[in-house]
């Protein structure tokens, strides 16, 4: 941790790929006027009394051509701030060996300390069955924040009872107008429960972060017998290991990563694969991808 | 407590039993997985898993089992057999440590105690073979010189009249005869048996003797009222010695060999002379007698306590090591997928 601190914390740039409105200054692109870089057209300057902005060439050709006598100023679109929004699965199954809360927690700090960065917002939404308020954060722009949500989820406990149903209630918690939500997790769940999920999230910018096991932490053995628990529930499976299974268990987390991505596909969501740390940079390579 | 008639050394030991519940509860060997439903449903698998905890079940409570010790008692069987109670009773003078086999040689004055061909042991093979043939015989036996030492009274253990005859065959021969009172002796041990069936004497010897009066009255006395049959087997050393020959002119008519021959037959029981004058005519000897004395016989047998853990324990290593077997290839299929 302390060489961690010492180490400068990794960040990516991103881009919202819409226009905010909002009356906060920021740095995406917006639809309000005010203090800005983009041009949004002319003004009377009875209405907007700011001489700096007199446009004088613009207010000779707009009363030569309508007669009037209006002194007109240049109106800007002003940049505003989005929030970030960090859903966090923190079911059984994101805490076995090569996933882990540890990670989870680095890709949290990582997103939270770009969004402050930028004067973005970031909230977090930490769920498994069901929503988890101790891994809960409203979106705020706090400087201490990145740190403590991370800590939030490396303290965070184990979930209680199995499943993902609160991915539903987590994505209902999102109010925010604008919002890029990362949605982390290893999605080894219905794909109905995603597909309903990213249905409430649409308005949003979504990026999955999908976490891949080791295949070991899938199929846990190559030949003999092999008995298996699942993380979430405890079921208990057990099979004599051989090519045919292998073959057939090879095919079925194909056919469900491929109904996973076409899910997304539908959504107009593109995913980000992991197995480990997300750095800075692969974000950063995403968000530029994006456009 | 017995079931079957097996009744347990240690029964307290039973009550381990349950433990072949164990292999259906423990499943220390779990392996966390993300998701079993990537985990292809196999009935097959099932099929072996359920084996392997029935070959797991069978191996505590086969372990459990020997533990316990089960054993059938000892048991006295009654069945009727064909054969005959025989004491044998062999002449153990130093004479009989002559070779056998002396057609045509003079008498041979070598000893031969470790040789293979003294009479003694020529005897000792065909007295074997006699009684390995007989499996529901009940024998006696009875080695004499000046003295009868009743060896072996009678007896249906077949292992210990054949380590008695391996026994006698052994050593050297003393030097005094005294057939009367290997006779007696062998009367003696019918006297104190219920009769059963028929009842036999054989001799083995390689001289006769003359016997005193008070001798011949008691014996002849005793064997009618015993009711046995004599067999002599008479080991020829000198070559025209025969007991058959009645003639007039008999030189050898009074030989102690002739005397004895003519007594047994005036004794009134059934009686036969085998002269030997070869391992050939032993054998036929041997023969004859078994073809005779085949009677029914009631017969008693021991059967022994007998200790019933080794199929257990059998069955114990055989599942043990299908389970180890099953155990090493998944340990390998393990490391094989981690690699």
């Amino acid at each position: 941790m302390s060489e961690n601190k010492k180490r400068q914390q990794d960040e990516f740039s991103y881009r919202y790929p819409h226009k905010v409105y909002g009356s906060l200054p920021g740095v995406h692109q917006g639809k309000s006027l005010g203090t800005g870089d983009s041009f949004a057209g002319f003004s009377d300057l009875f209405d907007y009394p700011d001489p700096r902005r007199l446009d004088l060439r613009a207010t000779i050709r707009d009363n030569m051509a309508t007669g009037n006598d209006n002194y007109l100023v240049k109106r800007y679109q002003q940049r505003s701030p989005i929030t970030l929004w960090m859903m966090a699965d923190l079911s059984r199954s994101m805490a076995i060996s090569n996933v882990n809360h540890e990670q989870l927690a680095n890709l949290t700090e990582l997103v939270a300390h770009s969004a402050v960065g930028l004067g973005d917002r970031f909230g977090l939404a930490g769920f498994d069955s069901g929503l988890r308020h101790d891994v809960h954060m409203m979106p705020t722009r706090q400087r201490s924040m990145p740190l403590i949500a991370a800590d939030m989820i490396r303290d965070a406990g184990p979930a209680t009872t199995a499943g993902v149903d609160g991915l539903i209630h987590a994505a209902n918690m999102i109010t925010s107008k604008h919002a890029i939500v990362f949605l982390a997790s290893d999605f080894c769940c219905d794909i109905n429960v995603i597909d309903k999920a990213l249905r409430q999230l649409s308005r949003y910018t979504v990026v999955p972060v999908v976490w891949q096991h080791d295949d070991v932490n899938h199929l846990p053995s190559h030949a003999g017998w092999t008995e298996m628990c699942d993380s979430e529930t405890g079921e208990r499976r057990s099979v004599w290991m051989r090519p045919s299974i292998k073959k057939r268990w090879k095919q079925t987390m194909d056919e469900h990563f491929e109904q996973l991505t076409a899910c997304f596909m539908r959504h107009r969501v593109r995913p980000l694969f992991t197995d480990g740390d997300v750095t800075g940079e692969q974000l950063t390579n995403y968000f530029l991808g994006r456009k | 407590m017995s079931m079957l008639g097996i009744q347990w050394t240690s029964p307290m030991m039973l009550i381990l039993l349950p433990l072949l519940l164990l292999p259906w509860f423990t499943h220390n060997q779990d392996k966390t997985v993300a998701w079993t439903s990537f985990v292809p449903v196999d009935s097959l698998s099932n099929v072996i898993g359920m084996g392997l905890k029935l070959l797991a079940s069978a191996v505590i409570a086969s372990l459990v089992i020997t533990l316990a010790g089960p054993y059938m008692p000892e048991q006295k069987v009654e069945r009727v057999g064909s054969g005959a109670e025989v004491v044998i009773l062999v002449d153990r003078s130093r004479s009989m440590d002559d070779p056998f086999s002396t057609r045509g040689k003079a008498l041979a004055v070598n000893r031969t105690v470790g040789k293979g061909d003294s009479k003694r042991r020529i005897a000792k093979k065909y007295l074997m073979e006699f009684v390995n043939k007989r499996p529901d015989d009940r024998f006696g036996f009875v080695l004499f010189s000046d003295k009868s030492l009743d060896l072996l009274p009678l007896s249906y253990n077949k292992e210990s009249i054949r380590q008695t005859i391996n026994a006698s065959a052994l050593g050297k021969g003393l030097s005094e005869t005294n057939i009367a009172k290997a006779m007696i002796t062998a009367a003696e041990m019918y006297s104190q048996e219920d009769y059963r069936g028929s009842r036999t004497v054989l001799l083995v010897s390689d001289g006769g003797q003359e016997f005193s009066e008070e001798n011949k009255q008691k014996i002849a006395e005793m064997y009618k009222r015993e009711n046995l049959t004599l067999y002599w087997v008479y080991m020829r050393s000198t070559t025209g010695l025969s007991l058959q020959e009645e003639g007039e002119g008999d030189s050898w008519k009074n030989t102690p060999e002739k005397r004895l021959h003519s007594f047994f037959k005036g004794l009134g029981v059934p009686y036969k002379v085998f002269e030997i004058e070869s391992v050939k005519s032993f054998s036929e000897a041997i023969d004859t007698i078994d073809k005779q004395e085949s009677q029914t016989l009631i017969v008693d047998e021991i059967i022994p306590r007998e200790i019933k853990t080794a199929p257990f324990f059998i069955l114990a290593m055989i599942t043990m090591m299908l389970l180890v077997f099953a155990q090493f290839y998944t340990a390998w299929g393990v490391r094989k997928a981690y690699e």
